[in-house]
Parts: structure tokens; C-alpha cells; sequence
């Protein structure tokens, strides 16, 4: 056959396949005028199309795997495993078989001398490949030695964070190890399963970076650390597994080599080590194949802490090729984003467990668990700062650390951390003006002055959009690929510049007309992200690490600068001579702005002495040239040009404050406005409907937390969310009355009526105070101060049932505290203060509505208890990982809780005598607030939680640029 | 860093700036590796487990290549390579795994689920192989894009790439090969070729 022919044929057939099924027949007879041959070559062809879908989709290899797995069970059936349950081997029992995987298979066993039950692992013996040379019976046994060796290393370790190896033995010539039986789940069924939340992980990665530490100290690395190989019993322990495979240090044997003869039989027998699907855990050093130290295990166990705590895999791509790349060459995704809940610490912790120089990693793991345990003991102080400022997607709900359940005496100090960086008095924005509200993601392209063009994304599709700039609704503009992304508009307002996304790589450069017409591909750019010089005549684009200028035709394309990592966002000063781009991993924290002469190169970094990644992105000028607006921080900032002799560049102002974080700023052509995108929190007030088993919206969807009603059920008083001002209304929502006014950075918690519903008591968290008790009337008027003589934190006031007296607490966790009792009672009449006993391991109290008890959390939060007043006695009610919020039913038979950590659920307990049931599961809705998470009741005892309704929406800012 | 590792680069980068002599050189390094791979591979490899041809060729990759020092175009080419080393590997075990139980014993290795069950004639890799080396005569680019899906286990998209083509070429390209083959193999020719 003639290669025209073949093309004939495909011609055909492509346009067969495109014609209807019926059509199909009559088409092909006229196409092929009359040439039978080819109607019938093709028409075979289409026969195969449609016949089987299955064809050549599994990679060779697979298909060459199952037949050999195939050979290999024939030949075993009549083998030592052929079925080994119901036997017993030496003097275990099997039972059953409960798994397996790569390196061998685990029974469940009886050991009939101790009655107990065990684990049987058997490993896999090595299969020989033809032309591969016999195992001889002396290697065998050496290896065996060996395998015998590592075990005992194993067993060695002592560790109650690593599954203990009771035995060594052989059944038939294959080798067994006999381990602790172990009940509950792996890490990576829990991550998929039940995601443990922060303190969970904390927990978790203490026990295994403890386990680590005690076998490093033995000299034996593991090799194999992933989420497969480590196990969670039910009672929450972590237990390595597969020590048994690790080697010792010393005895590391080098498996590589380009010849495949080092790689013998024996050493396979033991080490497996660098197994293939273990590929996306493997440290930099192990992927290249180097000598192993035990740094490589706490990269691995980085890539672990980094799936935790986001379900992701740091380093995730489309193919183990592109994973082991990216592990090698590539910093790991922003954590962030997955999980704005992750402390900044912890994503330190791992960040530094994942640098691909070992000496840049944790030396130790003694020094890993360290940093770990400081991360614990902080966190239950709540001066764990959620590190939610490092992206705009992080933000979303401006979440608060939630594992506190008392307001922590550290706000006051996050809050002082603020005004160190409050805005200088010029240039400033002056008002914020939402100009949109439809809820989905959006990202600014460019504007001509009319229009805004912007990126929306939702439920995984993109599209271009514009709007007008006075606001209102974005409408989706057609595009000829659904995979353009929006990178500018033309500076006459024509055309909008897009790049192609192809598969994993940049992809084609086209320029698109706005008014319709057909996209032209611009000269054979590839590119990731652009912009057109001011005068429309030259284009500045980036592609990979490089940045390039070339005419706007796409000609004359030369490269002007180049950086460790990528380039990304070039913006041209407006005289044109200059360009200045955001270096670093898009996805990454550490990003900083680059300035380049657009014709001479040189590029060099814009804040050269900033002592700190500070995040800094997507810069623009002002068109006058005198401003260059950029993000830091999740803020807006703004630097003012150098002009006339003044060459150094000013100090950077931040113009954008507050609880909103924003980026992406562009300034208006007019240069009045800026437009920004802003991460706009919202939380919808829900309560869990018993009937219908679910939590439903109610109060015409306020956005608001610490909802909580007045005794007798008709007022309700809240904290508007995320503004933090203190609203009451009715009921009903009617006669809403606003209580307080805005104050940057303060915030009002856990308002609370007085029994006779007059007055409003709560606590405020202000910049540079302590948390303190308020009250004001609550029809309005002004805030006094419960305890103006205290000098120390108080917080959650609760009152008595005859309103005669206050019970407030202390702070919780390890905050400074004076020693003593942490919970205490003011009589309103004499001002007196009196303790309560026996309350110094306790805070948060809640009066119960009869007078007759106290519900208390213990200051680490792991228990909640109740206070009766008569027997002056404290009696234990529930324990778990992390408690929070203790709320009395209305009949004061009950207190509801929240269990935070593991298995969120909205919980109760019986009062005085009851066991903890569970209310409502917690896991499937998402929640946010001031702490994250909270929990009140409604008159009838419905929990109320808040919802994460949060979004992306386009601001006006006003400014005043001097 | 291996001195191997070194060569192999250097073949690798040499051969992304159009030295056809290179990959004649790198693929016996490339096969002695991946050959070894393949066995530990699949001996270790539990029947009912899925496999990942590219994980096998990565862990070459991660091997031989000092990946400071290549580009992302160097390695398209590796794993365009690796496909065609992956092919003489897989076919050569086929042939000698024949060999080896001649007398109807060896159940051929089965390309597509559906011709067990409807216990057609086996389409054994060997036979594919025959069926490419004509696919390739007449269209290179057809069989070098069967060669990377199947062989190398690349997706549409990274077999773009290589192939400095479009995805919905590939898979134009993709889809007709595989009515070609399978016609081919299942004896079903409208008339001798």
C-alpha cells in the first residue's frame, strides 16, 4: 500500500466517523466514487472503530505484567502459598489473609503458645525473569541471613510508635516475619477517609517523628515512609510499619548501575527499597539513586505531613515521571490554599522538611519532633496564628485558629503585630466599593477604561468574562479555545492577549479581537503570561524561567532575562523602558518582584534586602508612571517611584487594611480607582434541623457568629461576621439594632443576655488591651467596662440565673496566667470578686440556666466537666482530642459541646450522670467564623453553626495618590 | 554523580540538538537499566495490581539522568526514547517467553479485555510489533505515536509534545492506528496488503 493511499483512507475515515451512523454508508459510497477496494478498506476500519474500545489502552507493561503475574500463578498453584489459611506455620495459626501489597503479603495468625494474635508477613520471593540468572542456593541463603539480620535490627527497636517484630521464621523456604497485630486503619485510608485536623497531625507527626528519632539513633534509616506505612491504631497511636525492610545505616548497599548486574537476586530479596510505587515519596537523594542518611526519611516523611494535612500530594502531577521531576527540580505546591487552617508553624515545619538539599533539611528528627512539640504546646495557648495572609485563596473565611474555645490573650498581641504595619499617612485608599457579588473565583485581565476583563472559574471550568467597570454582572465572552487564559488587554483596547494551555506545559500565544473576528497566533510565541508594551508595538512574555521581549507580531523574539524559577505577571513602565515581573513559583510563598531594562537586560530583584520572602506579586504602574501598586501579604501596597535626582526607590506603603484580604491590583486608566480582587468572608448562620437531618440557613442568610437568644426567646443578639460588631435584633430578624461600632482589628466574642434581657455583656478583644468584659443596654447605649480594675484576661462571662452576678474565666492553654483559680464570680451588687474552687485546670464556664452548676473545659481542652456548686466538687463529663464551646440546654439536663479534632461533631452529655452522645457529625460542612467554628442553641435547643460562604469579588478602591 | 549519569546526559542533550548518532548510543545503556528495572518490576508485582509504564521509565530517568543539568525538551526526548526501548524490551520478553513454552502452553498476552471473552485469536505484543513496523512504513508519525501511548505509556498529551503536534492530532493519529492494528491483527484484512 502507497502512503497516499493510507492518508486517502484516514481522510475517509475521519469524515465517515464525523457523519451520523445512517448517513455514514451513502456518504462513503459517494466519497469513494465507485473504488471498491477503498470503500471496503475503509468501511473494515470503521467496523474496528466500533467494535472494540478496549484496544491497546493498557500500557504495554501491564499488559506484560498480567501475563507473567498470570505464568506466576500457574506455577505457585501447586506452590508453598497456594492457600495457606486454616494452616499453621511453626506455631502460628493463620487465620486469614489481611493484606498486602508490593513487598509481600500479611496474615492474620494465631500464636498458639501465647494465645495472642499476630501478623504473619511473608516476603515475596524473587520470580526469575528468562535470561536472568538462577538464584543460586548459597546467595539464597545469604540473603536470607540477612533479611534474618534486619529483622532482629527491627525488633531491636523497641519503640511504641513502631509495630514491634516478635519472630523470624521460614515456611517452605520463604521467609516470614511475625509482627504485633494491629487494629485500625492506615494513615493513607484515614487521609482519605476521615482527614484528622490539625492537632490530630500534630499529635501524629510527634509519635512518628519520635519513632524516627529512636531508630535513627540505632543507625537504621527506613526508606519507605508514605502514608501505606504507617499505621493508626483505633485508639489514635501511630505505628511505623516495615522497619523490619529498612537497613542499617552503615550496610546501605548501592542498588544502582547502569549494567542491571549489581542489581542482583539477593539484594532484591531484601530490599525492594526503591520500589516503584513508592516513587512519589522518595527523598531527591533517593531518586538519583545516592547513599541514603537518615535526612531522607524526614523528606518522606515531610511529603506525609504535607498529605495530612491537605489530602494532596506536594509535589502532584499527571504522571510519576513529572512527580519525580517535580521532587527533584521543584519546589512543593502552596499548602495554604488546600487548607487555610494550617499554622503558619506547620507549614515551616514542613517546608522544612522538604528542602532538596539535606543540609538546608532537618538535621535530625530529634530536631523535627522538637519544633513539633513547640508547635503543640503553642497551639494550645491559641498563639498559633493561622497563616491564612499568604495567599488570597487562603484567606477564604479569614479563618481564626478555632482549637481555642476562649478568646487567647494573643489576639491582643496578632493584633499588635497589625499596627506595626499600619498604612503610612500617603498615598491612601480611601473607600472600598464591591463592584461585584455573584460568587465564584475570578482573577483581573486588564481594562480599557469601559471594561474590565477578568478570569471567572467555577467547579473546575474557566472562562473570560467582562464587565463594565462602574460594575455589575460579568458576562462570559465567547472564545475559540476553552483553554485560553486571559493575560492583558491592548493598550487601544482591541484585543485581548491570551495563552493556549497546553496539557502541562505553556502553550501558544494568540492575540484574540474583542469585538469579534478570528484569533491570530502570534508568530510562534509559547509563553505563560505577557503583557503589551504601552505603545502597543512590542510584547513582553515569560516562558518557564525566562522572560522575553519581541515585537508584538511575534518577531524579533530575544531573551532579557532569566531566574531560578519562574517567571510570571511582566508589566512595562510607561515610558517603556523598563519591565518589572513576579519571580518564584507561582503556587509558592516565596515570590518577589524582578525589575529588567526592556532593551538592555540586567535583571536584578526590585527589594534586593528584604529580609524576608514577603510574597511579593503582580506589580503595575500607575499610567503616570509615579506609582508601581503590587500585593504583599494578601494586602495592597504601593511604592513611589524614584523621581528627578532621588534615584533609590522609596520605602513601600501598604494601602489595603483590614479583614479582607485583596490582590491583583490594577489601576483604573483614569488612575482615580484601583481595581482589586478581594477574598470576601461570609458565613451563613445554620441550625440542625432534627427531621430533616440537616443543617438549613435560617435568619435571611445574616452573615454572623455567637448568634444566642435572649431567656425568653424573642431577642437575639450576634456578632456581625467578618466586621465584628455586635448586632441584636428580634428573633425574627426585626427591629435589628447595631450595638457597637466598627474598630479596626477589634473584635466582640460570645455576647450574652442578661436573664432579665436589659443588657448585653460580652467580651472585646481590642489592639494593644487585654480581653475584657463589656456591657451595654441593649437598646442601645454606651459600652461599660464589667471589671475596669482587673488587670488581667477576662473572658466568657456567663450570668447567674438571677443576673445578681457574673462568672467569668481565664485564659486557657499555657497563655501567662496568674496561678490560682482561673474561674470567678463578681457580685454586680458589691463588686466583690470571689473564686471558684478547684477551677485552676479549667476555663470557659457556663452557668447553667438553673443556678446549679458550671460547665468548664480543661485548660488543654481535652475534657469538659460541671461544677456543682452545692458539693463544691468538679466531675469529669467527656474527654476527646479537643473540646470546645460548652452550651446548657434550656432545661439545664444537658450540655452540648463540640468535639473539634477527630470525628467533628456537634456532641452532648447527660447532666449530672450521662455518657457523651453524638447530635450531629460535623465533617461534611465546611464552617467558619471568628475562631473558625462555633457553637450556640436555639430557644428549642437546635445547634447552630456557621457556614463558609465566602468568595471572590472585584472592589473599586478609591485613593488618594499625592 | 555516576559517570554513567554524566554520558547519559550528554547523549540525552546531544541528541535533542539533532545527533541521531546519540540515540544509538543511548539506547543499549537505556535498555540494560530498564531491563533490570522491568524484572524487579514485575516479579515484585502482585497479580491484580496496577502497573505504570511511566514509573518504570522515570525511575530510569531519575537514574541515568542528571537532572540539574537537562531541560524539559530533553526530557520528551528520554521518554520518546524509553519508548522505543520499552517496545524492544517487552517485545523481546514476549518472543522468548514463547520460546520458552512452546507447546500451547503460553497464553498469549492479551492486548484488550474484550477479545478474551469473545475467545478470539490472541493479539500478542509480537504480533503488534509486526503490525507497526508496516504502520510506521507507511505513516512514521502513526507509529510513533502508538509507540509512545502503548510502549511508553505517555498521555495524548505529553506524545503532543514530542511530537511538536497538537493533542487533537495525536488523537486523530491514535485513534486510526488503533482501527489499523486491530484489523490487521485480528486477520480481518478487506484484502491482502
Amino acid at each position: 500500500m502507497a502512503p497516499d493511499r493510507l492518508r486517502e483512507m484516514e481522510r475517509l475515515y475521519h469524515a465517515a466517523l464525523d457523519q451520523s451512523e445512517d448517513r455514514r454508508k451513502a456518504y462513503l459510497e459517494e466519497a469513494c466514487a465507485g473504488d471498491q477496494d477503498l470503500l471496503r478498506e475503509v468501511e473494515s476500519l470503521l467496523a474496528q472503530a466500533q467494535a472494540g474500545s478496549g484496544f491497546l489502552e493498557k500500557p504495554a507493561l501491564e499488559v506484560a505484567a498480567k501475563a507473567l503475574a498470570k505464568d506466576q500463578r500457574a506455577e505457585h498453584a501447586a506452590g508453598p502459598n497456594a492457600s495457606i489459611i486454616g494452616q499453621t506455620v511453626s506455631h502460628y495459626r493463620i487465620v486469614a489473609e489481611v493484606g498486602g501489597g508490593g513487598m509481600g503479603v500479611v496474615y492474620k495468625a494465631e500464636d498458639t503458645r501465647l494465645g495472642r494474635p499476630v501478623a504473619l508477613k511473608f516476603l515475596r520471593t524473587e520470580v526469575q525473569a528468562p535470561g536472568s540468572p538462577e538464584v543460586s542456593p548459597a546467595s539464597h541463603a545469604q540473603a536470607l541471613e540477612r533479611f534474618r539480620r534486619e529483622a532482629r535490627a527491627a525488633s531491636a527497636l523497641n519503640h511504641p510508635n513502631i509495630c514491634v517484630v516478635h519472630d523470624v521464621g521460614e515456611y517452605r523456604g520463604e521467609p516470614f516475619m511475625v509482627m504485633e497485630f494491629l487494629e485500625g486503619s492506615t494513615l493513607k485510608a484515614l487521609i482519605e477517609t476521615h482527614p484528622p485536623r490539625i492537632p490530630a497531625i500534630v499529635d501524629l507527626a510527634i509519635q512518628i517523628a519520635d519513632a524516627l528519632a529512636a531508630a535513627h539513633a540505632k543507625g537504621i534509616i527506613h526508606r519507605d515512609i508514605k502514608p501505606t506505612n504507617v499505621f493508626v491504631t483505633t485508639s489514635g497511636q501511630a505505628k511505623i510499619l516495615d522497619f523490619g525492610l529498612a537497613k542499617p545505616h552503615e550496610s546501605e548497599a548501592r542498588t544502582q548501575g547502569i549494567d542491571g548486574s549489581t542489581v542482583s537476586a539477593g539484594t532484591s530479596l531484601t530490599s525492594p527499597g526503591m520500589t516503584v510505587g513508592t516513587a512519589a515519596y522518595m527523598s531527591p537523594e533517593q531518586a538519583r539513586g545516592e547513599e541514603l542518611d537518615p535526612r531522607s526519611d524526614l523528606f518522606s516523611f515531610g511529603v506525609v505531613l504535607y498529605e495530612m494535612a491537605s489530602g494532596r500530594h506536594p509535589f502532584s502531577a499527571n504522571s510519576t515521571p513529572l512527580v519525580l521531576h517535580r521532587i527533584l527540580m521543584e519546589p512543593p505546591d502552596a499548602l495554604l490554599p488546600l487548607n487555610p487552617q494550617v499554622p503558619l508553624e506547620l507549614t515551616q515545619i514542613i517546608d522544612k522538611a522538604l528542602e532538596k538539599d539535606r543540609d538546608m533539611r532537618y538535621q535530625s528528627a530529634v530536631e523535627m519532633r522538637a519544633d513539633l512539640k513547640r508547635l503543640k504546646r503553642d497551639s494550645g495557648a491559641g498563639k498559633m496564628p493561622a497563616s491564612g495572609h499568604r495567599s488570597l485563596a487562603a484567606r477564604r473565611g479569614a479563618r481564626r485558629p478555632w482549637w481555642t474555645a476562649a478568646i487567647p490573650a494573643a489576639m491582643a498581641i496578632a493584633a499588635l503585630l497589625y499596627l506595626g504595619i499600619r498604612p503610612l499617612p500617603a498615598p491612601k485608599v480611601t473607600g472600598y466599593n464591591q463592584i461585584t457579588n455573584d460568587g465564584v473565583m475570578k482573577s483581573l485581565g486588564g481594562t480599557d477604561g469601559v471594561r474590565l476583563y477578568l478570569t471567572e472559574s467555577s467547579g473546575g471550568a474557566h472562562w473570560i468574562a467582562q464587565m463594565a467597570v462602574s460594575g455589575g454582572a460579568p458576562t462570559r465572552m465567547p472564545m475559540p479555545s476553552p483553554s485560553y487564559n486571559l493575560l492583558d488587554v491592548s493598550p487601544d483596547g482591541s484585543s485581548l492577549l491570551a495563552a493556549e494551555k497546553v496539557a502541562y506545559a505553556d502553550g501558544p500565544l494568540w492575540s484574540v479581537p474583542i469585538l469579534g473576528g478570528s484569533a491570530r497566533r502570534i508568530g510562534s510565541l509559547i509563553g505563560s503570561s505577557g503583557a503589551w508594551s504601552p505603545d502597543g508595538r512590542r510584547l513582553a512574555y515569560s516562558h518557564h524561567g525566562d522572560l522575553f521581549v519581541a515585537m508584538s507580531d511575534g518577531s524579533q523574539s530575544r531573551k532579557v532575562a532569566t531566574v531560578p524559577g519562574m517567571v510570571f505577571k511582566p508589566a512595562w513602565s510607561p515610558d517603556g523602558r523598563r519591565i518589572r515581573f513576579t519571580a518564584g513559583e507561582e503556587h509558592r510563598r516565596s515570590e518577589a518582584l524582578w525589575e529588567v531594562s526592556a532593551d538592555e537586560g540586567q535583571a536584578h530583584p526590585l527589594f534586593p534586602h528584604l529580609y524576608d520572602p514577603s510574597d511579593d506579586c503582580c506589580g503595575v504602574w500607575t499610567s503616570d508612571g509615579r506609582y508601581f501598586i503590587f500585593s504583599r501579604l494578601g494586602q495592597i501596597w504601593a511604592m513611589v517611584e524614584p523621581r528627578g535626582l532621588r534615584r533609590a526607590a522609596s520605602r513601600p506603603v501598604q494601602l489595603t487594611s483590614g479583614a479582607t484580604p485583596f490582590g491583583e491590583a490594577m489601576p483604573s486608566k483614569d488612575g482615580k480607582r484601583l481595581f482589586a480582587v478581594g477574598m470576601v468572608a461570609r458565613g451563613e448562620v445554620v441550625r440542625y434541623d432534627p427531621r430533616i437531618r440537616q443543617f438549613a440557613p435560617f435568619l435571611q442568610g445574616i452573615s454572623a457568629d455567637f448568634v444566642t437568644y435572649s431567656n425568653d426567646g424573642q431577642w437575639m443578639a450576634y456578632v456581625a461576621f467578618p466586621e465584628g460588631t455586635l448586632w441584636r435584633s428580634r428573633a425574627n430578624g426585626d427591629d435589628r439594632l447595631q450595638l457597637t461600632q466598627a474598630m479596626e482589628y477589634a473584635n466582640i466574642y460570645m455576647p450574652r443576655w442578661s436573664p432579665d434581657g436589659s443588657e448585653i455583656l460580652y467580651t472585646l478583644a481590642r489592639p494593644g488591651h487585654l480581653p475584657k468584659l463589656f456591657h451595654e443596654a441593649a437598646r442601645g447605649g454606651p459600652a461599660q467596662e464589667l471589671l475596669p480594675e482587673s488587670n488581667q484576661v477576662n473572658m466568657d462571662p456567663t450570668w447567674s440565673p438571677d443576673g445578681g452576678r457574673v462568672c467569668y474565666g481565664g485564659p486557657s492553654g499555657t497563655a501567662p496566667r496568674p496561678p490560682g483559680p482561673n474561674i470567678h464570680i463578681v457580685d454586680l451588687h458589691t463588686h466583690s470578686v470571689t473564686d471558684v474552687p478547684g477551677s485552676n485546670d479549667y476555663f470557659s464556664p457556663r452557668w447553667s440556666p438553673d443556678g446549679t452548676r458550671l460547665a468548664a473545659l480543661s485548660m488543654d481542652s481535652t475534657r469538659l466537666a460541671v461544677f456543682d456548686f452545692a458539693s463544691a466538687q468538679w466531675r469529669e463529663m467527656a474527654k476527646g482530642v479537643q473540646l470546645g464551646f460548652p452550651t446548657w440546654s434550656h432545661d439545664s439536663r444537658h450540655v452540648f459541646y463540640l468535639q473539634i479534632t477527630v470525628n467533628p461533631a456537634v456532641m452532648r452529655v447527660g447532666v449530672p450522670a450521662g455518657k457523651p452522645e453524638r447530635v450531629v457529625d460535623l465533617k461534611d460542612i465546611h464552617t467558619t467564623g471568628f475562631y473558625g467554628l462555633s457553637l450556640s442553641l436555639t430557644p428549642g435547643d437546635q445547634p447552630i453553626v456557621v457556614r463558609d460562604n465566602g468568595s471572590q469579588e472585584i472592589f473599586a478602591l478609591d485613593w488618594e495618590a499625592p | 554523580m555516576e559517570p554513567a549519569t554524566h554520558q547519559v546526559t550528554e547523549l540525552l542533550q546531544a541528541w535533542s540538538d539533532g545527533e541521531q548518532d546519540a540515540a544509538e548510543q543511548l539506547v543499549p545503556m537505556v535498555y540494560a537499566e530498564l531491563h533490570s528495572l522491568a524484572q524487579r518490576y514485575m516479579a515484585h508485582e502482585r497479580p491484580g495490581h496496577i502497573l505504570q509504564t511511566t514509573a518504570l521509565v522515570n525511575e530510569a530517568y531519575v537514574r541515568l539522568v542528571d537532572s540539574a543539568q537537562t531541560n524539559w525538551r530533553n526530557r520528551a526526548h528520554f521518554f520518546a526514547a524509553c519508548s522505543q526501548v520499552m517496545r524492544r524490551i517487552l517485545v523481546d520478553w514476549a518472543r522468548s517467553r514463547q520460546a520458552s513454552k512452546r507447546g500451547g502452553e503460553a497464553q498469549p498476552l492479551q492486548l484488550e479485555e474484550a477479545l478474551v471473552v469473545a475467545d478470539e485469536p490472541g493479539a500478542d505484543i509480537v504480533a503488534l510489533d509486526d503490525a507497526l513496523n508496516a504502520l510506521s512504513a507507511l505513516d512514521p508519525r502513526k507509529g510513533q505515536v502508538v509507540e509512545m501511548r502503548f510502549f511508553g505509556g505517555l498521555s495524548v498529551e505529553e506524545t503532543a509534545a514530542v511530537l511538536k503536534t497538537s493533542p487533537e492530532t495525536v488523537m486523530r493519529d491514535w485513534k486510526f492506528a488503533k482501527s489499523w492494528l486491530r484489523r490487521e491483527l485480528s486477520g480481518e484484512t478487506a484484502h491482502g496488503t
